[in-house]
């Protein structure tokens, strides 16, 4: 990997002479997405990552002497379709050991498979619950006819409030537009949903708890939030808007993990000149007035520029990294007090052999994304401990064993199982004893749908909210850097006065998942900013 | 308009509200209510010997000028009485009161928070700010969906509302209307006490803690009826809720509705998917153009005819039980407890008084009531109701009654009489913290289950659209929801009503409701 060129010469032939690169401060899929964009405009491009590899959140990391395996996030949801084409990331290798892994609801004695196939995912649950078959397929029109209405607004830059008339207009017609297409009964459904807990959506349209837990859970993955909480539906939507397989609500795994994904990314960025440095930490951004021009590394060094992206949290950025007396006293208060309460633990196991589903004792696990929520009771009573610092005894689970398809994650004769349990709290510090109880609490939930699993453990490592924040940076260990809530989306992401990608500081621009439309990989933040920085100048 | 007929199924607030707009608009209306008097949840219930309780509580969170001359009250019929003061008392035994005065209040917040007392006129002018943009998007009256296409196509008004803002105060406003309680209080306040005491009064009816997102507009709902009601302290409505209700059904009356008590509905008759009128417990059955149940969405769908109709509504329409309520209890007192616990000034106090938990007790007690338990220690708001309305106990003697919430709704359907006494001991034991002698004095004592709270956080498009036909399921056409309990938690009371009788006579002439 090219660490660093000493050949300062544009790239692409596209600047003027002597071009200061953009820095790009973080190598998550956001900042590499933004660098990719950018290089591809042919603009002079340099990350920096204060980490020894790329990735940051979707990275890939060695076992001891055992595979690679994902970092962090484990399975890819929702990769914008315009981001995968406009990159080509298939081009710059991506490749997936599985496109359509489908999401198996698991509880004692019961397995639901939901294929990404409408007819087959209607058969299966019209085993266990006749009426709600007819009305998954009602639900899956309702979801995606929301995700073409939406869509726009998801991949377009949110209008700027305060002001900037032009925008607000251009953003109020493009909603116009859309809305002009929605018909009357649609729009009101939308309109009653977009902030509705997931749980009366789920409640209006099926009988089955165990349905609705299952689907409720993507309502509340990532989120501090319990499936009655509003704002839950628009935290699903985002879960199932866009799939790698092109349908409706099922996974991708890239092979060698989400850091294949990261390293994809990468490449296409490197293919247009961009450059990146590792174990390269930013500790200030240098201000001129109220302009940015440059960044101070940990190291002493300085490196001048006209403009910086930023892909971390906007406490990090502005009060860490800019200072406060940089900013308006109003503005640095808010982002004081903007909370981000980390609640997903991810876990790693390594298994001897593969383990068998309850219900299936003559087969071994099929490829899936298992996820445990037997009930929408389940999930709020996840939550509750979680809100004082302790864990649930019955934590929400959502796993996959990558090595069943994917063959680098095999390793003699054992397994790989990724998991992500819901609610972990977000504590001052975790010691090796409050990982083990947690790893513990996620053991015996998988166990209770695999009988075997407990007994197959050879390994399993734990990584609590707060180990995330202090491996990754991302404040409290947050999926989305902060809350995705009505108040905290579109043109009040992250901030009123930093929507759209733009700060209160001339050419300093945010691309990381605190900036619209939200987090996970779809490398929609990342683009926003690289378009967002090619309009300002007049590169496009 | 030609002559058209309307039947409105119970005469509680909402729909005595929507039975005296329709019928001030020339609709012929009759009111038929199950039980043998009006009132509905503002009824109040003897008790005691000689005493009698008031079912909803007479402390006036919000009611909006609008209702009152819309359905044709007289102004004169209501007295309202702002409250001078209104105390919070912690877990810890401080107490805060709260004044009407401005400066009496500053002094009060000094003496206990000298840093939050220097907050506090911001914070109230923010939610001042907040409620008029709330009163001018309309929220006071929940958007229906129906409205809300024609809502976004007017956008220049919310663009225009907006814009005006600027980016600070628009994302102030956001934060109100859609953000959590706590982190709001957080971010003004320090001390749990004054936390404590404008978190109760927010969260009431909504059964969420307060870190539930939606659970910050609670507090605009004291702002879109400030008219009426000091926000700072409420007012008391003399006669109660009964006062009031009293007040609608004259106007009702002499709008020309019909009110008829003991007259129970017993099903709604269909007619090629519109419902054709209404059958009585007594068989009677009544013709009618269009029918406003104010009974929940799924007790009204329970009404209709059996069908392929009322199956395909009832598969989509949740269960009904509610997953918290709203309790009230009422202590019949040989005389007027002296609250020992407050300065000598307030020892005579005759209320609101809360016990208030702080935010973490809170949401403790919300996530216990939801998960079916009685919480330890629920938000609890004392009166000491006779004082203020004479009626309510024997001469010399006095009624106190006390809000508790949340409660976890499974009680509703009945619950054993060791648990009622064990939360009424428990209770009876943390006034008598307060008012040193109080258990003394107790004569009896009772405890009420309201109904289900309309539990859930505000939302700008929220539940209660009014229709049946909302969020993609198709119902009847002609019936109209406007019972309080499917209605959206930020609306005052007898919005639903309202809003109910404003989409019928929308839909009667064609015109779009504003
Ligand atoms: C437990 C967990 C599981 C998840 N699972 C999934 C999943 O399965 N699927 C999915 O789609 N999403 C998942 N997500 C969400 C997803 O991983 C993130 O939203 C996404 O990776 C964020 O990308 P980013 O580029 O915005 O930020 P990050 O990935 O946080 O990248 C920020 C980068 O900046 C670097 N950095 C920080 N400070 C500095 C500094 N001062 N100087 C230089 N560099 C710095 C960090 O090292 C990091 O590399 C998960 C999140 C969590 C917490
Ligand atoms: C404990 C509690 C505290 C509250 N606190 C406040 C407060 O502080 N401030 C405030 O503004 N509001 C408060 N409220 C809310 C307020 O009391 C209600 O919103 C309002 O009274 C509801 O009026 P309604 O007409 O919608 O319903 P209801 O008053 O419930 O009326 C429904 C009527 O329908 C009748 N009925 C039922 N079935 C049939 C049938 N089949 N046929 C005919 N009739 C039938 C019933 O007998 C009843 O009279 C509180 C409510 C409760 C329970």
């Amino acid at each position: 990997m090219a660490l660093e060129r000493s050949d300062l010469t544009p790239p692409g032939g596209g600047g003027e002479p002597a071009e200061r690169p953009v820095l790009v401060i973080g190598a998550g899929i956001n900042g590499l997405a933004s660098a990719a964009y950018l290089a591809r405009a042919g603009r002079r491009v340099l990350v920096l990552e204060g980490r020894n590899r790329l990735g940051g959140m979707a990275a890939s990391v060695r076992l001891d002497d055992g595979p690679v395996v994902s970092e962090c996030a484990h399975l890819v949801t929702a990769l914008h379709p315009d981001v995968m084409s406009e990159l080509g990331l298939y081009r710059h290798g991506l490749r997936f050991s599985h496109r359509r892994l489908p999401t198996m609801l698991l509880k004692p004695g019961t397995t639901l498979a939901l294929s990404e196939d409408p007819w087959e995912a209607e058969a299966a649950i019209a085993e266990i619950a006749p009426g709600d078959a007819r009305a998954y397929r009602r639900f899956l029109e309702l979801v995606r006819r929301f995700h073409e209405a939406l869509d726009p607004l998801i991949a377009n830059p949110p209008a700027r409030l305060g002001g900037d008339e032009a925008a607000l207009n251009e953003a109020a017609h493009l909603l116009g537009a859309r809305i002009g297409r929605v018909s009357e009964r649609d729009f009101a459904a939308l309109a009653t949903m977009l902030a509705a807990p997931v749980a009366e959506v789920l409640d209006g349209y099926f009988a089955s708890p165990f349905l609705k837990g299952g689907l409720a859970f993507d309502g509340v993955i990532g989120a501090f939030a319990a499936p009655s909480w509003n704002g839950t539906f628009l935290s699903f939507l985002q879960r199932r808007f866009a799939s790698v397989s092109g349908r409706w609500g099922a996974c991708g795994h890239p092979a060698g993990g989400l850091g294949a994904l990261a390293d994809a990314f990468w490449n296409a960025a490197r293919a247009n000149g961009a450059e990146l440095r590792l174990n390269a930490r930013v500790s200030r951004i240098a201000v001129d007035g109220d302009r940015v021009a440059g960044v101070v590394l940990t190291t002493g060094e300085e490196i001048a520029a006209d403009i910086v992206v930023s892909t971390l949290h906007p406490h990090a950025t502005f009060l860490e990294l800019v200072g406060a007396r940089h900013v308006d006293v109003g503005f640095a208060e808010d982002l004081a007090h903007l909370e981000s309460r980390g609640s997903v633990a991810r876990l790693t196991f390594v298994i001897e052999g593969l383990p068998r589903l309850g219900t299936h004792q003559d087969e071994p696990a099929p490829a899936g994304r298992f996820v445990i929520a037997p009930d929408l009771g389940y999930l709020e009573r996840a939550l509750t401990p979680a809100k004082f610092g302790a864990t649930p005894a019955e934590p929400a689970v959502e796993f996959a064993i990558p090595s069943v398809h994917d063959a680098s994650m095999q390793h003699e004769g054992r397994h790989i199982v990724t998991a992500l349990a819901l609610h972990a709290p977000l504590r001052a510090a975790e010691t090796d004893e409050t990982r083990a109880a947690f790893a513990d609490a996620v053991t015996q939930t998988i166990t209770r749908v695999m009988p075997d699993f407990r007994r197959r453990v050879r390994r399993a490592e734990v990584l609590m909210p707060r180990d995330i924040e202090e491996r990754f940076g991302a404040r409290g260990g947050h999926w989305h850097h902060i809350d995705l809530v009505p108040d905290q989306a579109w043109c009040l992401r992250p901030h009123a006065r930093a929507a759209a990608y733009r700060g209160p500081l001339d050419g300093l621009y945010l691309a990381g998942a605190s900036s619209h439309p939200w987090g996970g990989v779809s490398g929609l933040p990342g683009r926003g900013a690289a378009f967002a920085i090619l309009k300002d100048r007049g590169w496009g | 308009m030609p002559e058209v007929s309307a039947v409105v199924i119970g005469a509680g607030v909402d729909g005595l509200v929507a039975a005296s707009m329709l019928a001030r608009r020339g609709v012929t209306v009759s009111v038929l209510e199950a039980a043998e008097e009006i009132g509905g949840a503002a009824r109040t219930l003897a008790f005691h010997p000689g005493f009698r309780i008031p079912l909803a509580p007479e402390r006036l969170l919000a009611l909006r000028p609008g209702l009152v001359w819309e359905s044709g009250i007289d102004l004169h019929d209501l007295t309202i009485v702002p409250h001078g003061t209104s105390v919070a008392i912690g877990e810890d035994g401080r107490s805060l009161a709260r004044h009407l005065d401005d400066e009496a209040d500053l002094r009060a917040l000094a003496a206990l928070a000298p840093g939050d007392a220097l907050r506090m006129p911001l914070f109230e002018t923010m939610l001042a700010r907040g409620g008029a943009l709330a009163d001018r998007l309309g929220l006071g009256e929940p958007l229906g969906v129906e409205t809300a296409r024609a809502f976004l196509k007017r956008s220049r008004r919310v663009d225009a509302a907006l814009l005006a803002l600027g980016a600070d105060e628009a994302h102030e406003c956001a934060r109100l209307l859609s953000g959590a309680l706590g982190a709001l209080l957080d971010r003004h306040f320090a001390d749990p006490l004054v936390k404590a005491g404008l978190a109760g009064p927010a969260l009431l009816g909504s059964g969420l803690g307060p870190m539930a997102p939606g659970t910050a507009a609670g507090l605009l709902l004291a702002q879109v009826g400030a008219q009426l009601a000091p926000p700072r302290t409420g007012a008391h409505l003399m006669g109660g809720l009964k006062g009031f209700v009293e007040a609608l059904g004259r106007a009702a009356a002499a709008a020309g509705a019909s009110l008829r008590v003991n007259a129970t509905v017993r099903e709604l008759t269909l007619k090629h998917d519109r419902v054709a009128g209404v059958v009585l417990e007594s068989g009677e059955a009544l013709p009618a153009d269009l029918v406003l149940s104010t009974l929940p969405a799924r007790a009204s769908v329970e009404l209709l005819e059996a069908g392929p109709l009322r199956e395909a509504l009832l598969g989509q329409l949740p269960a009904a039980e509610p997953s918290v309520v709203t309790a009230r209890a009422a202590f019949a007192l040989e005389r007027a407890p002296r609250w020992t616990a407050l300065p000598p000034a307030l020892h005579r106090h005759i209320g609101p008084i809360q016990l208030a938990p702080d935010l973490g007790g809170l949401e403790r007690a919300s996530d216990a009531a939801r998960a079916g338990a009685v919480p330890d220690a629920p938000w609890a708001e004392l009166h000491l109701a006779s004082a203020l309305d004479a009626g309510l106990a024997p001469p010399g003697k006095a009624l106190l009654t006390v809000t508790l919430s949340p409660l976890p709704g499974a009680l509703s359907e009945g619950w054993s009489a060791e648990a009622e006494a064990g939360l009424l001991d428990h209770l009876q034991a943390r006034i008598g913290a307060v008012a040193r002698g109080f258990e003394a004095t107790i004569e009896g004592r009772t405890l009420a289950l309201g109904a289900g709270a309309g539990a859930g956080s505000f939302r700008l498009f929220g539940r209660g659209a009014g229709r049946l036909d909302a969020g993609g399921r198709a119902g009847p056409k002609n019936l109209y929801l406007c019972g309080a309990a499917d209605h959206a938690p930020l609306a005052p009371l007898g919005t639903a009503g309202l809003k109910a009788a404003k989409l019928c006579l929308a839909d009667l002439s064609g015109l779009k409701v504003a």
